[in-house]
Parts: C-alpha cells; sequence; structure tokens
C-alpha cells in the first residue's frame, strides 16, 4: 500500500508504541518476552499472548541475524554441525555488538467496521537481505532456513518486506 | 524455562520435558538432555505439554534430535499445546514426527 492509498481509507489508528533498540537491547535473552508483554499490556491484549510471542521471536531473529549481524541463513545447512555453528557465530557476533539499532512500530488499526489488526514494523539499520529471493525459495521438510518466514507468513495476515529488505511489515488480526 | 530428563524404569525410553519458552536459548541444554545421557533406548519422548511457545529455532533443534537418534529409536512429540501445534504444522513437522495430542 502506498502513503497515498493510507490517506484515502478510513483506517484509524488508535494507538501506537514504538522501541528503539540498542546493541544491549538486542543481547538480552528477555528481548521478546519483553516486547510481547508491553504488547499485550498496552493493546489490552491476552489471548495473542503465545502467538505475538511466535511473532515476535521471528521478527527479531530476522532482524538481528540477518540485519544487524549479517549471518546467512544457508550457514545452518553446511554440514551435520552448521546449526550449532550458526547459534555460536550469533552469540559470538552478539556479545561483540557495539552500535546497532533496530526500531520496532506497533500499531492498533482498523479500518471501517472491520475487526481491528496490529500492525508490527521492524526495521534494522543493517545491509538488508534479498528478500525477493528469499521469497521465492521453497522452504523444504528437512531445511533450517526460511522456516522463521513460513511461520510468520502463516500466523500473520500480512507480511511484507520494504526497503532493500531491512523493514519487515506484518499484520495480525484481532478477533 | 528448562528442560529435564527423565529415563523409564526398564530403560528403554527417555523423556525430555521442555517447559516454558523453547528456542535457541535453550539450545544447550536441550542437546545435552540426549547425548550426554548415555544410551537413549528406544524411544524418545519430547513432552511438550509445558511448552508455552516454540519458534523455528526450537524447530531446528527439534530436527537435530532426529538426526542425532537416526533409526536407532523412535521419536514422539507429546501434548503439544494448540499453539505449538501450530507452528509444528506450519513446518510440517507432523509429517516428520509421530504426535500424541
Amino acid at each position: 500500500m502506498s502513503p497515498e492509498q493510507n490517506l484515502l481509507d478510513d483506517t484509524v489508528v488508535s494507538r501506537i508504541r514504538c522501541w528503539d533498540l540498542t546493541a544491549e537491547d538486542l543481547r538480552s535473552d528477555e528481548l521478546v518476552s519483553s516486547l510481547a508483554e508491553s504488547v499485550c499490556r498496552d493493546f489490552q491484549l491476552d489471548l495473542q499472548r503465545p502467538v505475538l510471542y511466535m511473532i515476535f521471536s521471528e521478527l527479531m531473529s530476522n532482524a538481528i541475524d540477518h540485519g544487524v549481524l549479517g549471518l546467512a541463513s544457508s550457514m545452518k545447512e553446511s554440514g551435520s554441525d552448521g546449526f550449532e555453528r550458526f547459534l555460536k557465530t550469533r552469540q559470538q557476533r552478539l556479545s561483540e555488538l557495539d552500535l546497532a539499532r533496530v526500531a520496532v512500530v506497533v500499531e492498533h488499526r482498523q479500518i471501517d467496521d472491520r475487526a481491528p489488526h496490529l500492525r508490527i514494523t521492524v526495521t534494522d539499520f543493517g545491509p538488508g537481505f534479498d528478500y525477493v529471493r528469499v521469497c521465492r525459495e521453497p522452504v523444504g521438510l528437512m531445511t533450517l532456513h526460511g522456516r522463521g518466514l513460513a511461520i510468520l507468513r502463516h500466523l500473520c495476515s500480512s507480511v511484507r518486506h520494504r526497503g532493500n529488505g531491512n523493514c519487515i511489515e506484518v499484520e495480525f488480526l484481532l478477533d | 524455562m528448562s528442560v529435564i530428563f527423565e529415563r523409564s524404569e526398564n530403560g528403554e525410553e527417555i523423556t525430555v520435558s521442555v517447559e516454558g519458552r523453547f528456542d535457541y536459548r535453550l539450545y544447550e541444554s536441550f542437546k545435552a538432555s540426549y547425548s550426554d545421557v548415555g544410551d537413549i533406548g528406544r524411544q524418545v519422548n519430547v513432552d511438550l505439554s509445558s511448552t508455552e511457545y516454540m519458534d523455528s529455532s526450537a524447530l531446528g533443534m527439534l530436527l537435530m534430535l532426529r538426526e542425532h537418534v537416526g533409526r536407532a529409536a523412535k521419536i514422539l512429540l507429546k501434548n503439544p499445546t494448540p499453539d505449538v501445534m501450530r507452528v509444528l504444522t506450519i513446518a510440517n513437522f507432523d509429517k516428520l514426527f509421530a504426535i500424541e495430542s
């Protein structure tokens, strides 16, 4: 949707919450739970808690692993210990991370009298990834990469990539 | 969040229970629960009844377990909550693993 269309429809945004996450925030083991819990509290959602955890988990892994740390998912497949090496490299790079920024915006939106939805936008200020190629890749039964996006596409009513792949916007129906 | 290991009395089954959130932070303990325990017997149960949620790295860990076990034993995913079951289904894991509700 272009900004022009946005102005023309009758979307009512009733609440917005933004986070500007630093390297220290991204290192925190409680990153996903603090985001999900804040959203549940702020937007008075309780039933959706487990789904929000899953959505935030995939969104943050995506932003951190690929955007901020520049790790390629294909590494998970290389050799029998690929996944293990991926996690260890991730941990190592995350601990050394100095400057990083990830912005998270959560909006409660409603169009006319349709069911309201939550729009979550995550922007990482990293080099981005080739989402056109990644989205075209079929997710194999035994492959380890691409599952995060597959999960997001199932849990959300829409998943869109913006910019050079450094921005992802998902919408999640609240009904 | 934690991983609990238990061996059945006859020694033929091990059960790995994942409590709380099942994500990359559990990697070390999840792996240790089946790779450092000696003989894994004939069946590995992964008890998901107390698993609050599971993300894509948890799916990766289940595949690692599958690779480790090979044909030596059967893997049974037990009692996933509806939300966890949803993720398993999305990832087609219901075709890769036996799931018992």
